[in-house]
């Protein structure tokens, strides 16, 4: 209150410790590049939904190979809740036995439970046909609905004991099934004159769909973070008057603000869409738009009638994760010099000019096979970065890889910065044979190198009974704190004979208290810059741990399995970009850590 | 320095043991390449594993086995035998609902307190009772000598009969003279139920007899020549699991290439680092400074096998083709001339050593610049530049001694990154080293292999924190006065 007719954020108020290194660090251009480097790559994997992805952001159509699957298969599934209804327990137990699924997992064990399943199967079915059909086709609706209030009856009927009535109501449902298919059959564009019904286009959001929950997180908390300078200011201003008490008040607020807003918005997610998609399947909307199993129409057009045309929009690389385009194996970047591929398949100069077949593998040689959304065969945009083994767009790959990198470095940096300051301040507050004890074991942790225990470690958990991503940040951060406790005992011991501390003993303070809410806090400085550094070496040791193999393994890729894949040095594509993408985070993270050093030293102040 | 190496061989056990999954089997797995045939018997192979490799002991016998100077091969100690003669029986329960107990047919070494001579006699008992060709009467002067022997020819018996289940070839005479015999020395009767024999064969003559022994007292021992002492203690590093193949011997093989490789790296890293440290910190605010603190940054954060990746790219066949990339020899080096041998290591090494070297020149000379420019700031510099002495007296005469000290410290430091790191390295331009050996012990997973490469660079390591507390003593006089 008292200085507030002051300039708000002028050097005129007093600064407290905060104040002093945030506005150190904001005058070095070196962190703010670093920061808005790291900020720019975090965000790339962050939205690597949107940036690679086989799912259109949204999709106007018709699914007519769904359609036709769920109209198909409505008969068997009411056959197969009749079937159930109609036996008894112990026959529906028998042939769990029989199957060999007797009390597995997953399987229900009751007849209730297994026509609960048939019954969300059959929803699924249901939903997709009423999607479909046309608003104005009256008289379709009306058959389905009838079907459907006859299956609840029969449910009903089950549910209150009464299986015989079930089961007859139920054969009644088995037998509209067949109607069904008469009445609802589709139209087909190819030949109209056979009837049908033309279904009508809806509108999908696939993209929006498969996001999880999770991944809303990150990316608001991105937004939030990335854009703290811009809000922030506005907040101070506006809302807080410029008060520097009350900014300094506030900043706890802000931290849990950022925190909370994206814990709420990936909630609302989870309860608007759901769960997201595994983005290791393949969407159908690529393979379905060439083979006219999805037709792409303007939201409300008739199949059949009209000729308006959709184009959907697809991510900037139109490529899925599990895509691959055989016919382009080890293509090299679609701008190098030799990278043009002819109609028939073969390339027109440079060492696979001549090349019997592709790759040796096929006698062969096939065209490139364009897809939809994708571009043209010899544009340069095609394969920016080249094409793996598999034929995977590699450019995907990184963007996908690098959320495991990054991902990895970051945990095991917090991780080891938690378990290090724990053991640290054991070691230096109480001294004495907890100290000894602590410090032994750090000797004999430190006696071997880390990235020797760290590789070894990894060699003996399988990689089927632990994820490999969890493995690696625990391993990489119950042998790297040793260096962070190391430091955490130095500034207690230094500290500990400070009056301050002297001061909380003789009031009496707990031990933790003092240590936390006093000793600590100041000890923090080194902390963050070796937690910086960490980060740095996390990210290379990963990298090293999962090029040598055993780390990271296929389906899923970071930046070392990447560099891993292939061996010959004519890919080279292979080797440089994933490395240099490791190499940018490392040199980033080092500015920062160094920037953040050089804020926290009294000395250098510039 | 002891603790601490035991500190290591309890880590890497633990680390070993305390992984998912069972040892043997994943190490079968590892080794065979996992390709086990649709009829192998793995588990068969698994156990068999195991029992060669003394897996199946408690675990504190299995440390201190390869820990001690005791050797505690399988049961080499009587006070310290382990349970086996319990395990190596197994009950089988039969079609009328009995059981009997079968006995795992294995070596059976003779006793520590048969004497040579005798151990002799009854071997040459047994061969002969083997041979069919021997005649009734050698038949039955060996019988005799066996049964006088008592307990002490039971072992030579069994070993017999273990030869017969293992060769395949069943020389039925010879195992009724066999088991004939051990009943004639034991007094007791082998009789195998119909079930078993028709299931089995021979064999289940063979399993009773076992069954028998160990059930009435004997254990196995196994007469491997070995003596009382073995293991890290007396230096003993045992054999690779896969290969047989003894480590110790492989091991200073591949020492015999990466050290002379880790000290040049080390050599050339202080050679440069030193003077570039020097020259930044006279250059001090300059843009020379500048410069070369922004390259040796950005030295610093290139991965180990990036770097190396690149190096290969741009000197190597699909580059500007100017250094061999693959090995530290062609393959026809061995066909060259003294001179041109050396000249050919000397080329092949080159890359490696560079690719070792840079990470550690970065840092270094990062240290050198901040000790320097510490240094230079005391008042005792600018006493001698007052005093009117050349900048270059200055500093080589005064400042460098007491700025090198903290770099001298970071040998320790040093030479272990080198050791570690020198897997990627080693993998990456393919030179079989010491890196390559632990990388391979880790693909097979072999327990031996890569307990001898961590306690070795443990035990380097230390020594490197040996030497740079002693260069510490030596070039800092004020601790040396002490």
């Amino acid at each position: 209150m008292s200085d507030s007719e002051q300039a708000p954020d002028s050097a005129i108020y007093s600064k407290d410790y905060w104040d002093l290194v945030f506005e150190q660090l904001g005058r070095r251009k070196l962190f703010r590049a670093g920061m808005g480097v790291l900020a720019l790559l975090y965000g790339l994997v962050i939205f690597a939904p949107f940036l690679a992805g086989d799912r259109p952001f949204s999709f106007e159509g018709v699914d007519r190979a769904a359609y036709g699957s769920s109209l198909n298969s409505l008969r068997a599934v009411t056959n197969g809740m009749l079937k159930l209804v109609s036996a008894t327990d112990d026959e529906y137990l028998a042939g769990l036995q029989e199957s060999g699924t007797l009390g597995a997992d997953g399987v229900p064990q009751t007849r209730a439970g297994a026509l609960l399943l048939e019954t969300d199967a059959m929803d699924l079915r249901l939903d997709v046909v009423a999607f479909y059909l046309p608003d104005t086709a009256e008289a379709e609706q009306a058959a389905l609905l009838a079907f459907r209030n006859k299956l609840s009856e029969g449910k009903a009927a089950f549910a209150g004991g009464d299986a015989p009535k079930a089961a007859e109501l139920l054969g009644e449902a088995k037998n509209i099934t067949r109607d069904l298919r008469k009445t609802l059959r589709p139209l087909s564009p190819a030949k109209p004159e056979l009837g049908g019904v033309a279904l009508q286009s809806r509108r999908t959001l696939p993209l929006w769909e498969a996001l999880w929950p999770r991944e809303i997180f990150f990316m608001v908390l991105w937004i939030l973070l990335a854009s703290w300078p811009v809000w922030n200011r506005m907040l101070n201003r506006v809302v807080l008057g410029g008060d520097r008490e009350e900014v300094r008040r506030w900043r706890r607020r802000k931290a849990f603000g950022v925190l909370g807003l994206s814990v709420l918005a990936s909630l609302g997610w989870y309860a608007t869409f759901g769960d997201g998609d595994d983005m290791y399947k393949n969407a159908p909307h690529k393979a379905g738009l060439i083979s006219g199993a999805m037709v792409a129409l303007p939201e409300g057009q008739l199949l059949g009638e009209g000729d308006g045309v959709f184009e959907p929009t697809w991510p900037p690389l139109t490529y899925g994760l599990a895509e691959t385009h055989t016919e382009e194996m080890f293509r090299p970047p679609t701008w190098w010099w030799w990278a043009e591929i002819d109609e028939a398949g073969k390339y027109v100069r440079g060492p696979k000019a001549n090349a019997e077949g592709q790759g040796g593998f096929k006698a062969a040689v096939t065209p490139v096979d364009v897809r939809a959304g994708e571009p043209e065969r010899n544009s340069s945009m095609r394969h920016i970065a080249g094409v793996d083994e598999l034929g995977r767009d590699f450019l995907t790959r990184l963007v996908w890889g690098g959320r495991i990198s990054l991902t990895v470095g970051i945990l095991s940096a917090i991780l080891l910065t938690v378990i290090g300051v724990v053991f640290g301040c054991l070691a230096g507050y109480f001294g004495g044979r907890i100290d000894v004890a602590i410090m032994r074991l750090i000797e004999v942790l430190q006696a071997i190198p880390a990235f020797f225990l760290i590789l070894m470690t990894m060699a003996f958990i399988p990689a089927d009974v632990i994820s490999p991503i969890f493995a690696i940040v625990i391993v990489i951060a119950l042998i790297r704190w040793t260096g962070v406790a190391r430091l955490v005992r130095g500034e207690f011991l230094r500290l500990r004979e400070q009056e301050f501390v002297i001061a909380a003993q003789a009031l009496g303070f707990s031990n933790r208290r003092t240590i936390f809410r006093h000793v600590l806090p100041n000890a923090m400085g080194p902390v963050l810059v070796s937690a910086a550094f960490a980060v740095a070496a996390g990210i290379l040791t990963e990298s090293a741990v999962s090029f040598l193999g055993f780390g990271i393994r296929p389906p899923e890729a970071s930046w070392g399995s990447l560099v891993n894949e292939s061996k010959n040095a004519s890919n080279w594509w292979i080797q440089l970009f994933p490395g240099a993408l490791i190499f940018i985070t490392v040199t980033c993270y080092n500015l920062v850590g160094d920037a953040v050093r050089d804020a926290l030293d009294p000395k250098m102040k510039r | 320095m002891v603790p601490t190496t035991l500190g290591i061989a309890l880590v890497v056990f633990t680390i070993f043991h305390a992984a998912p999954g069972d040892p043997a089997t994943v190490m079968i797995g590892a080794g065979t390449g996992g390709q086990l045939g649709q009829d192998t018997d793995v588990e068969g192979m698994v156990e068999k594993f195991r029992r060669d490799h003394g897996l199946d002991r408690s675990l504190f016998v299995q440390f201190f086995d390869y820990v001690g100077p005791l050797n505690l091969d399988r049961d080499g100690i009587p006070w310290f035998s382990s349970p086996h003669t319990e395990r190596a029986t197994r009950q089988v329960e039969l079609s009328d609902g009995t059981e009997i107990d079968e006995g795992k047919v294995m070596a059976i070494g003779h006793l520590p307190k048969t004497s040579d001579e005798d151990a002799e006699r009854f071997d040459a008992a047994r061969v002969v009772l083997s041979d069919d060709e021997a005649g009734e009467a050698a038949w039955s002067a060996a019988v005799k000598a066996l049964a006088e022997g008592g307990d002490e020819a039971r072992p030579a018996l069994l070993s017999g009969l273990h030869l017969i289940a293992e060769s395949a070839a069943t020389r039925q005479a010879g195992i009724g003279r066999l088991i004939g015999a051990l009943e004639t020395n034991t007094g007791a009767e082998f009789s195998v139920p119909k079930e078993r024999l028709e299931a089995l064969g021979d064999v289940a003559r063979i399993r009773a007899c076992f069954a028998w022994y160990f059930a009435n007292g004997g254990f196995r021992v196994q007469n491997t020549g070995a003596d009382w002492w073995g293991g890290l203690f007396v230096g003993d590093l045992r054999r690779e699991m896969q290969s047989g193949r003894e480590v110790g011997p492989e091991l200073v093989k591949r020492l015999k290439v990466t050290v002379p490789l880790a000290l040049s790296s080390v050599l050339l890293s202080y050679l440069f680092a030193l003077p570039l440290g020097i020259f930044s910190a006279r250059n001090h605010g300059k843009r020379r400074d500048g410069l070369v603190t922004i390259a040796l940054f950005v030295l610093f954060a290139i991965p180990t096998f990036w770097a190396g990746l690149m190096l290969i790219l741009t000197f190597g066949k699909t580059g500007l083709d100017l250094l061999p990339v693959v090995g530290l020899h062609d393959k026809d080096a061995a066909d060259l001339g003294y001179w041109a041998y050396g000249w050919d290591t000397v080329l092949h090494s080159i890359l490696p050593v560079l690719t070792m070297t840079y990470s550690s020149l970065a840092y270094l000379s990062r240290q050198m610049r901040a000790g320097m420019m510490d240094t230079l700031q005391q008042d005792y510099i600018r006493t001698a530049r007052a005093k009117g002495l050349s900048e270059t007296m200055v500093i080589y005469k005064h400042a460098l001694r007491n700025s090198m000290i903290p770099v001298l410290t970071l040998l320790a430091s040093v030479l272990p990154i080198l050791i570690g790191g020198s897997i990627i390295i080693e993998k990456v331009f393919d030179v079989p080293g010491m890196g390559r050996y632990a990388f391979d012990g880790l693909l097979k997973r072999d327990f031996n292999i890569i307990m001898a490469t961590t306690i070795l660079v443990g035990v380097m390591t230390q020594v490197g924190i040996l030497l740079s507390d002693i260069t510490y003593s030596i070039v800092d006089p004020r601790i040396r006065n002490e």
